[in-house]
């Protein structure tokens, strides 16, 4: 176990950390915000507490400072893309994580420029990101069992049906779009502190493709989803490593056979196999047959 | 002080006037019937005073305020409830949920279990509340929307064809259920192409042709105006 563990271990930080960024973007989803900004804010989050750190500041410290000044840029730029919906949000969030990039590649004092920063202090243990991943998990699970996750899902499936339930639509749109953008930033700065290396490109069109594998192969329906699908997501290439150069061909088979036969994810099969389980039939209930 | 005023109210997309003048006046604790002909209005009326669509001239007042410009979760707040005319429900919620969803804008002091549960007992749901609504049949999920804005505590239930897809029997459950809402002093308004349901539950009907008002008084006088029976059922030629 121990053995297994310490060869692993790497992949099981990579998914802890994957799984953050995976709550982020699952948050947005969940509430109907197609916004991929979690990622430019991950890069933001880095570079912040890399430098932080590096300048003597303690690691939770350097955190909290970094997420909590994030907030208000975020804050900013919901506002700004606050009238936009589904590919054009995406489109323009898309744009946000081009530009954040194309500054870390000149802003060669902070970021290192095109080489990147290196050498970064290794102050984040497994343990103190299981952690930090624990809460996200369990804060995920109270918001959506709650009054706010009958809001997000009513804000996903049908902007009319919730303003006239009486949900603000803009105002928790915005809420929802700034907490995604908090968990992009603390992501990426527990990220910076794991691996003591961050470069520009890590931050840019992989790192979004990845995400939204983590939320295609893991689904949007449950907590659980970014962790299940960041696991799968870092192990996969692993798995098929006997496949040598058809690897990344098969994890795009898996990607697409995924879409098209569980669009829900793993939460969304486990869910329907459960409804299956309960009412095999199928068939429409009424109330007498409820009843019965 | 009436608890919903229309005064003039015209909804126009474009040159098409789906609503071209209609005034009202409801007073609280009736039920109020709104009927007319495929393409009169009703809906769109409904739509406006619940402010899900635009008001392009006219005034509506809801429990003393002007409401005409308000957005749709303000009115919703300050009590005025809905359903749709085609169902919307949340498929991954359960019934229960769904219903407790309603109840999700009472005030802090609000029960939102009690007021849940009380719905999901009258509206007679509480074999089904931990279903997804997916599972139930149409009569039933239509059930849960009633049950969802009846939660709400809401002071005005706008129904928008509520019995549509039931059967006779569950008809008249309705009908049972919305006559012991307004004995409890719950304001409805009823849009229903059932003139027998509407004849057995409103106290008062308005009758809608091509966006304006074309007659209103109490249920049986009413539809049997030979104006609203030629709006239903065409012009009758002599000889023909």
């Amino acid at each position: 176990m121990f053995d297994w563990f310490d060869s692993n271990e790497a992949l099981i930080q990579s998914a802890l950390a994957l799984s953050i960024l995976g709550f982020s973007v699952q948050l947005a989803l969940r509430a109907g915000v197609f916004s991929l900004a979690g990622v430019g804010f991950w890069a933001i989050g880095g570079y912040s507490v890399a430098n932080l750190v590096g300048d003597g500041w303690s690691t939770p410290l350097a955190i909290a400072v970094t997420v909590a000044a994030t907030l208000l840029p975020a804050l900013g730029l919901a506002l700004i893309l606050r009238r936009l919906r589904a590919l054009y949000l995406a489109m323009a969030t898309f744009a946000f994580v081009l530009i954040v990039q194309i500054v870390a590649l000149n802003w060669d004092s902070v970021t290192g420029g095109p080489v990147g920063l290196f050498a970064i202090p290794v102050t984040v243990s497994t343990l103190g990101l299981t952690l930090v991943v624990i809460a996200c998990a369990a804060g995920t699970y109270i918001w959506e069992r709650g009054r706010h996750g009958r809001i997000m899902e009513s804000l996903r499936e049908d902007e009319q049906l919730a303003s006239s339930l009486g949900v603000d639509v803009a105002r928790e749109r915005v809420k929802v779009f700034v907490v995604s953008a908090g968990l992009g930033t603390l992501s990426g700065a527990l990220n910076a502190l794991m691996f003591n290396t961050l470069t520009a490109d890590q931050a840019g069109f992989g790192l979004i493709t990845t995400v939204l594998m983590v939320i295609v192969l893991g689904g949007t329906g449950a907590w659980w989803g970014p962790l299940a699908g960041a696991f799968i997501v870092t192990w996969l290439p692993e798995v098929l490593r006997f496949a040598d150069d058809y690897r990344e061909v098969i994890q795009g088979a898996i990607v697409l056979l995924v879409v098209v036969y569980a669009p829900e994810g793993v939460v969304g099969a486990v869910r329907a196999l459960r409804r299956l389980l309960r009412n095999p039939l199928r068939k429409p209930l009424t109330l007498k047959e409820a009843a019965e | 002080m009436s608890l919903l005023e229309l005064e003039d109210v015209k909804v126009w997309f474009g040159g098409v006037r789906a609503v071209d003048g209609v005034s009202m006046r409801l007073e609280e604790g009736h039920l109020y019937g709104i009927i007319g002909p495929n393409g009169s209005g009703k809906t769109t009326l409904i739509n406006a005073i619940s402010r899900l669509t635009h008001v392009t001239e006219g005034r509506i007042a809801f429990r003393g305020e002007d409401v005409t410009r308000a957005a749709p979760h303000v009115v919703a707040r300050m009590g005025m409830a809905r359903t749709f005319q085609s169902i919307r429900l949340l498929d991954r919620l359960t019934v229960r949920d769904n219903v407790l969803l309603g109840t999700d804008r009472l005030a802090p002091d609000g029960d939102p279990a009690a007021a849940t549960d009380a719905a999901i007992e009258r509206l007679g749901l509480e074999a089904v509340a931990k279903q997804y609504p997916s599972s139930l049949a149409y009569g039933t999920q239509r059930r849960v929307e009633i049950a969802r804005a009846v939660a709400s505590g809401a002071k005005l239930l706008l129904l928008d064809e509520p019995i549509a897809g039931m059967s006779r029997s569950e008809r008249d459950e309705i009908a049972e259920v919305l006559r012991t809402l307004r004995a409890d002093g719950l304001t409805q308004v009823l849009i229903e192409h059932d003139l027998r349901m509407v004849l057995k539950t409103c106290d008062f009907v308005y009758v809608l042709n091509l966006g304006r008002n074309l007659a209103e008084g109490l249920p049986a006088e009413t539809v049997s105006l030979p104006a609203v029976q030629e709006a239903y059922l065409g012009r009758t030629h002599a000889g023909a």
